[in-house]
């Protein structure tokens, strides 16, 4: 697969390895298929509690060493919790990869689970919350995600409902960790300046004699189909303006439908690269910032789905222009669904979203860390080819494909709307 | 150790119009990346708060020769991205496309930056936006708390007492005239810099640079204005702000710092990287987060530019543990004052600064950041290689002494959030 290393370690590890010699760095990653996705209702927020844990050291480093080891090795390091994976990263001068190998081998079993530490970074979970309780489109998102999804695990916060974050135990962390945190649930990406047998010979002297572990509890719950237009208005102070949330039911990653999908996103708000959270896309002549920002209707729009695990959700997000309705933001974008159903879409207009895929592949070339979070994200939702297969079949894809799609996908009985109405109130300062 | 980039390896070119560009070849890439300063900030605002912003955003919404919609068209047909940042003392431009558009990507910029146009309706929708911004930042309890800072901790008429966002009931009535004024009085060749980095060649590159701007013309040498320098601190100013509908307060707490010129400057910048930034955030966030679990966020920052922009303190930390923050937060700097860095500290600063050099310059992206930076500080092309000199070079005690430098009892102090009991 385009020079990617591919292979299972016997406990059940996947290690992706590629060479890119243009800098002397490297990035190590291991990726657990374990998010918000996994959690059961009254322990929501373990996994990324987790996450914040396993930076709380292990015997052999003790907490705080981690982070001073790779930073005095000239490395940056960090890790996040997604609703389908958590991963951790260290990008780092080659020549010390292997202390980062080690590091995450190290606390893929090891991480030590004290119970005042855990209750010592339950305000510091709970302060993470609040800072994004301070932004009402984290409200509004929040509520769009539970009411879109009824049964299924996605409608929960990553971050974790509120009293689920007062009352987790540090069992309750524990088993989590014990439950998910094994080889056979994880992998291992590493791309640099190396060379690849070095590199798999690192990962497997550090991974190859953890046990395999128990296979993880299965998701079962599949979102019933939405046969009937769910919507939530949210009123409350701390917003100047109205915002937009409208999410449509869609595909996993895996889905033959998912390249149409990303050219239709293409056209709605610009082709937006396969990095996950990277921010690409955005170009100004897309139909929506054309429709909703150069006709004075949002300030920013923007349209998107992150490639999934399970069935997930294609939102528009519109920040209103300051006195305009979210009402009159809906009916806009609602004429441009109905373009993407009812109208042939153009040549040009679909060469350009396709010359914008090519770029962006190419813009994943820069450095290593964009490849090796594709790789990962990827590989953690369904499987790394899928990364480059993803590119192919966007080059394919119809003008009818997309009429298609959004005939399939973007209908009212399939969609949740989310206003966010501002209410009055105005800051009061004291000064001394 | 070898140096990531050295001056060999940069070509720089001063066009006769006072442009200065650099260019770095990363082969095998197949993109360009561009990045690019016009000393054309707010600081240029004078009696119009938000003028530069206004004009920064409006340079890719029509030229001379392109509509706005017309620009977008050519560079999302492209795959290119391009787009415009105006801050307190520079105007950035970012920019990127796949390396056989370079010429085409360059010829935009330059259009943009020499000649926008100005359309009325153009001008009337970014008004809107931009007081839409200036509303929705008045809720945002970051920003409010670092207004509020500016304004304590800055006098009147220093750019970095006021956010480049402006004032609404200014930015409400700038009329075209204003923009274009400002635009033909700031914008100038020898107040700009361009790097571009990625598969390109490097003297082609310089070509093409100068085949796009070379027909800009110069005003004559371009002289860093001087504005009224920051009073020493006398006492702790404090601004308190109850914002609606919130959860957390965030909190500022800092005084103005330095210039990248002065030349203290090594020896704060570690002094703040131990303080508020290295491991979790350094001393500051492993007592306020790791020890005490007040905060998500909690760290330190030096904003040294071309003028002497703020070395702040920021968290977020629930109302009712304000106070505990803000002790705590002086407590660590006060004991860096008193006792200084541990040697294991100092150790660790230096080789991650030296060491990180790599990684920081790992994409095209980052190296031509980290060129039009070098070249907007005046560090010099060999910069990178005398880099680790510097940095083993700053002792332990300029570095303490840099530490004391931050006022214990002459700071400003703004929290935006909940109403708090006092």
């Amino acid at each position: 697969m385009q020079g990617v290393y591919d292979a299972t370690l016997p406990n059940g590890l996947r290690m992706l390895v590629q060479e890119v010699h243009t800098a002397p760095v490297a990035t190590f990653w291991v990726w657990y298929r374990v998010g918000s996705r996994n959690e059961v209702a009254g322990l929501t927020g373990a996994s990324h509690w987790v996450e914040h844990l396993l930076f709380k050291g292990t015997p052999s480093y003790p907490a705080g060493t981690l982070t001073r080891l790779i930073e005095r090795l000239g490395g940056r390091w960090n890790a996040f919790t997604w609703k389908d994976y958590t991963a951790y990263f260290e990008v780092l001068p080659v020549e010390h990869v292997e202390t980062a190998v080690r590091l995450e081998a190290d606390r893929m079993q090891h991480a030590v689970f004290d119970p005042a530490v855990i209750d010592g970074e339950r305000t510091v979970i709970i302060s993470e919350r609040e800072g994004a309780e301070n932004y009402p489109s984290y409200y509004l998102r929040e509520e769009v995600d539970a009411l879109a999804f009824k049964a299924h695990p996605y409608r929960q916060p990553v971050i974790g409902w509120k009293d689920d974050l007062r009352a987790m135990t540090r069992d309750d962390l524990y088993q989590h960790y014990r439950m998910h945190y094994h080889p056979g649930n994880a992998i291992a990406v590493a791309v640099g300046d190396f060379q690849t047998t070095e590199m798999v010979a690192m990962i497997e002297s550090a991974f190859g004699s953890i046990p395999a572990g128990v296979a993880t509890r299965l998701v079962r719950t599949a979102e019933p189909e939405q046969t009937g237009e769910r919507r939530v208005v949210l009123r409350r102070p701390g917003g100047a303006t109205a915002y937009l949330h409208m999410a449509f039911h869609a595909p996993a990653a895996g889905h033959p439908d998912l390249p149409a999908l990303l050219v239709l996103n293409g056209l709605l708000s610009g082709f937006a690269g396969l990095v996950p959270f990277d921010g690409g896309g955005g170009g100004r002549s897309s139909r929506l910032y054309r429709a909703l920002v150069d006709r004075g209707f949002a300030t920013e729009v923007g349209s998107g789905l992150t490639p999934s695990a399970d069935p997930t959700l294609f939102r528009i997000l519109a920040t209103a222009r300051s006195g305009v309705e979210a009402k009159a933001v809906e009916a806009e974008v609602d004429a441009e669904i109905a373009r993407l159903r009812d109208d042939p879409v153009g040549e040009a207009e679909l060469a350009k979203v396709k010359q914008q895929a090519r770029a962006q592949f190419v813009y994943l070339r820069d450095g290593v860390m964009r490849r090796a979070m594709a790789l990962g994200a990827f590989a953690a939702v369904d499987s790394p080819e899928r990364l480059f297969a993803l590119s192919q079949a966007v080059e394919h894809v119809t003008a009818d494909d997309v009429n298609r799609v959004a005939r399939a996908y973007l209908t009212e009985k399939r969609r949740t709307v989310g206003w966010f109405v501002p209410e009055d109130g105005a800051p009061k300062e004291d000064v001394g | 150790m070898k140096a990531p980039i050295a001056a060999a390896e940069v070509a720089r070119s001063v066009l006769p119009n006072g442009l200065t560009c650099l260019v770095r070849s990363v082969p095998g890439s197949g993109a360009v990346a561009l990045h690019g300063y016009l000393k054309a900030g707010s600081m240029f605002d004078d009696a119009h708060p938000g003028a530069a912003r206004f004009v920064g955003s409006l340079l890719v919404r029509g030229t001379a020769r392109r509509t706005g919609p017309q620009i977008a068209e050519d560079l999302d047909a492209m795959g290119a991205t391009l787009s415009i940042a105006p801050g307190i003392e520079v105007t950035a431009l970012s920019a990127r496309s796949l390396a056989d558009d370079l010429p085409a990507l360059l010829a935009a910029a330059a259009e943009v930056l020499v000649e926008p146009s100005f359309p009325p309706e153009e001008v009337e929708r970014t008004r809107g936006e931009l007081i839409t911004a200036i509303r929705v930042n008045g809720l945002d309890t970051r920003q409010v708390a670092e207004r509020a800072f500016r304004r304590l901790a800055y006098p009147a008429g220093h750019p970095h007492s006021e956010s480049p966002d402006g004032e609404e009931s200014v930015v409400g009535t700038l009329a075209a005239s204003d923009l274009r004024a400002f635009h033909a009085r700031h914008y100038r060749p020898e107040a700009t810099i361009l790097a571009v980095a990625g598969e390109v060649d490097a003297g082609r590159a310089v070509d093409l640079i100068s085949e796009a701007f070379g027909a800009w013309r110069g005003k004559g040498t371009w002289t860093m204005p001087s504005f009224p320098a920051p009073r020493p601190p006398e006492a702790v100013q404090r601004a308190d702000i109850a914002v609606p509908g919130k959860t957390q307060s965030d909190l500022v707490l800092g005084v103005p710092g330095i210039a990248r010129s002065d030349p203290d400057y090594y020896a704060v910048m570690m002094a703040n990287l131990i303080m508020g930034q290295l491991g979790m955030m350094g001393r500051i966030g492993q007592n306020v987060r790791e020890k005490q679990g007040l905060a998500y966020h909690a760290f330190s920052d030096l904003r040294a530019g071309l003028l002497d922009g703020p070395w702040w303190v920021r968290a977020g930390v629930n109302p009712v543990n304000v106070d505990r923050a803000v002790a705590a937060i002086l407590h660590e700097v006060r004991a860096l004052q008193i006792h200084g860095p541990a040697a294991e500290e100092l150790a660790d600063a230096r080789t991650f600064l030296v060491g990180s050099l790599a990684v920081r310059l790992e994409t095209s992206a980052g190296i031509a950041q980290t060129l039009a930076d070098i070249e907007l500080f005046e560090l010099g092309l060999d910069y990178l290689e005398r880099y680790p000199l510097i940095i083993n070079g700053t002792s332990r005690d300029v570095i303490v002494d840099a530490a004391r430098r931050f006022p214990l009892d002459a700071y400003a102090l703004a929290i935006a959030g909940p109403e708090r009991q006092r």
